[in-house]
């Protein structure tokens, strides 16, 4: 699929996604957080760009 | 009153009657249509002449119509076919030919004879030789409603429109502006293969598809699609415009296609029309123009037919994007790309009415409304495209039975670990063998496929294949096993339900519905 979930992350505004996040704790009956927000961001980095980071 | 199985009107047969009082040979009766009405063969033979003359001289003949079905027959009320060409006009559209491909009834012909003044030379083309007639009497019924209206040298031809030398009156018309204008048939080769009919193209795959593809379906092509763009490819260096009544999906794949072939065609546009109340069908269809002779053009500005002075939209390519809104993209584009995760389609089994169980009472039912007996280990809940309503999903409707953990797997050890779940497999060996799809072939017995280390991550993230619709739905475990989807889904799985709904709130934002719909065609 086309949608680039990583360019996303990025331009999102992070006060919605607060109040998105916290709309399904809500409804849901869930107790999640952002602060796994930084892993998934780096899960969908690609390997590449944590090679070039190793060598700069 | 009919004639040659053709609608005749008593005007036009009296006319018909005098004209025709003492004219024996064909030779003569053709020299005073031609200096009469301008046709150019109105007759192709004496026996022709011989029926008509006869048939008119009596009051009444009536002939039942056959099924015109077969060839995709809607034929264009006159009302539309003069929008169609008053329309025209206001392009400054001014033909010196018109050519109708499939002209059926001739009511396009009419109604260019109706609006255009310039127009030196009509052809219509007809397979069905009724219709062949009823044109020739429905425009002669025109010049006596009409008599000052201009004249121009008409040819009505029985043929085939597969089998028409277009290119010859593109040789020897070449620098006389040209207009095509018609409604061919909204019919695929698929169909018309099916009702037996013999008017299809000569086999060609011409589209180039692989033959992996031609086999499995992209072979099926639309006839309106096909005749527009042998229309396109003999006429594009010609001046002129073509005019045609099609499917939007027709419509769509023109555009698509002109990325590669570079038509030399420009000013696309596309005029929606109410089909259901032109002509009763419940198919999205348009009015598709095009100027000939221009610098290839990638754009589509679409319209509504009946209220045309502002496009919609445009669609096209932009860049190297195929694209259904051009504007709502551009806002959208910088997440156009590649998915971090990977997609994947669901469970594959065609066998539904073995492998898809209710649970009734407690009980397992599989589609045999047979109870069956079998061990909960290889039971999974089950998601279908029509169950992926809500945003987040705790519970299925339906369970399946997962012989497999990956594509290939030896399934002999069901047997031995669950022995219940074997017998029942092996009770409906049958219903596998009956598997019509190759991919099952040399594969182990009760064999799936959608199947990988990706369907049993707990958390989902998945969206209807099937329905036109963008929103993504978060799947949870059932019983503390993972949830299937049926190969009708689409979805992500996760380790984490964190990731799972970051991802969901991503994919439900308004950014990502704008990208959707601008990639997206609702009505094709």
């Amino acid at each position: 699929m086309r949608i680039d979930l990583l360019a996303l992350s990025q331009i999102i505004d992070k006060s919605v996604l607060q109040k998105e996040l916290n709309y399904i704790n809500e409804i849901y009956n869930f107790n999640l957080t952002l602060d796994l927000w930084c892993d998934f961001i780096n899960e969908m980095k690609p390997i590449v760009n944590g090679q070039k980071e190793l060598f700069t | 009153m009919k004639v040659f199985e053709a609608n005749i009107t008593h005007q036009v047969s009296d006319y018909l009657n005098d004209i025709l009082k003492n004219v024996v040979t064909i030779e003569k009766a053709n020299q005073k249509m031609r200096k009469a009405l301008g046709f150019i063969h109105f007759f192709d033979n004496e026996e022709d002449l011989q029926i008509l003359k006869e048939t008119i001289s009596i009051s009444q003949n009536i002939v039942s119509e056959p099924d015109r079905a077969e060839y995709g027959d809607f034929q264009t009320n006159t009302d539309l076919a003069n929008k169609v060409a008053l329309h025209l006009t206001t392009k400054n559209v001014s033909p010196e030919i018109v050519i109708e491909p499939t002209c059926g009834k001739g009511n396009f012909i009419v109604a260019s004879l109706k609006q255009f003044d310039s127009v030196k030379k009509v052809f219509g083309i007809e397979i069905y030789k009724p219709y062949v007639w009823e044109s020739k009497f429905n425009i002669i019924d025109f010049y006596l409603n009409n008599p000052t209206e201009n004249k121009p040298e008409i040819l009505i031809i029985h043929s085939s429109v597969f089998d028409f030398d277009f290119k010859t009156i593109a040789k020897e018309n070449g620098t006389k502006e040209i207009l095509i204008i018609g409604n061919p048939p909204w019919v695929t080769n698929s169909k018309l293969g099916s009702l037996n009919s013999s008017n299809l193209p000569k086999k060609t795959n011409f589209k180039n598809h692989n033959g992996l593809d031609a086999m499995t379906g992209k072979g099926n092509f639309d006839i309106a699609e096909y005749i527009t763009l042998m229309m396109i490819e003999t006429f594009q260096h010609q001046k002129g415009n073509i005019a045609l009544l099609v499917k939007n999906t027709v419509i769509k794949n023109i555009v698509f296609d002109q990325f590669s072939k570079k038509y030399h065609i420009s000013e696309i546009e596309k005029y929606c029309i109410d089909s259901k109340k032109e002509f009763n069908v419940s198919v999205e269809a348009s009015l598709y123009y095009c100027k000939l002779n221009s610098n290839p053009f990638f754009e589509c500005a679409e319209f509504n037919f009946y209220n045309n002075s502002k496009a919609k939209l445009n669609f096209g390519w932009l860049s190297d994007k195929f694209v259904s809104n051009i504007d709502t993209y551009s806002i959208a584009e910088q997440i156009d790309g590649k998915c971090p995760f990977e997609w994947r389609q669901g469970i594959k089994h065609d066998c539904s009415s073995i492998m898809e169980l209710d649970k009734v009472n407690g009980h397992f039912v599989n589609g045999l409304k047979e109870e069956i007996k079998l061990e909960s280990d290889l039971v999974y809940g089950i998601l279908k495209s029509s169950d992926l309503k809500n945003t987040v999903i705790k519970e299925t409707r339906k369970h399946t039975i997962i012989t497999q953990k990956k594509v290939g797997q030896e399934t002999n050890y069901i047997k031995y670990d669950f022995p219940k779940t074997f017998q029942y497999l092996s009770e409906h060996q049958d219903a596998f063998n009956a598997r019509k799809s190759s991919i099952y072939n040399n594969k182990p017995p009760f064999s799936i496929f959608g199947i990988g280390d990706y369907s049993f991550k707990p958390y989902k993230v998945a969206i209807s294949g099937l329905y036109k619709t963008f929103h993504f739905t978060l799947v949870l475990p059932q019983n503390e096993k993972p949830v299937m989807l049926d190969d009708t889904c689409y979805m992500l799985g996760f380790e984490k339900l964190e990731f799972a709904v970051y991802s969901l709130i991503l994919l439900n934002s308004e950014t990502t519905v704008q990208f959707l719909q601008s990639i997206t065609f609702a009505d094709a």
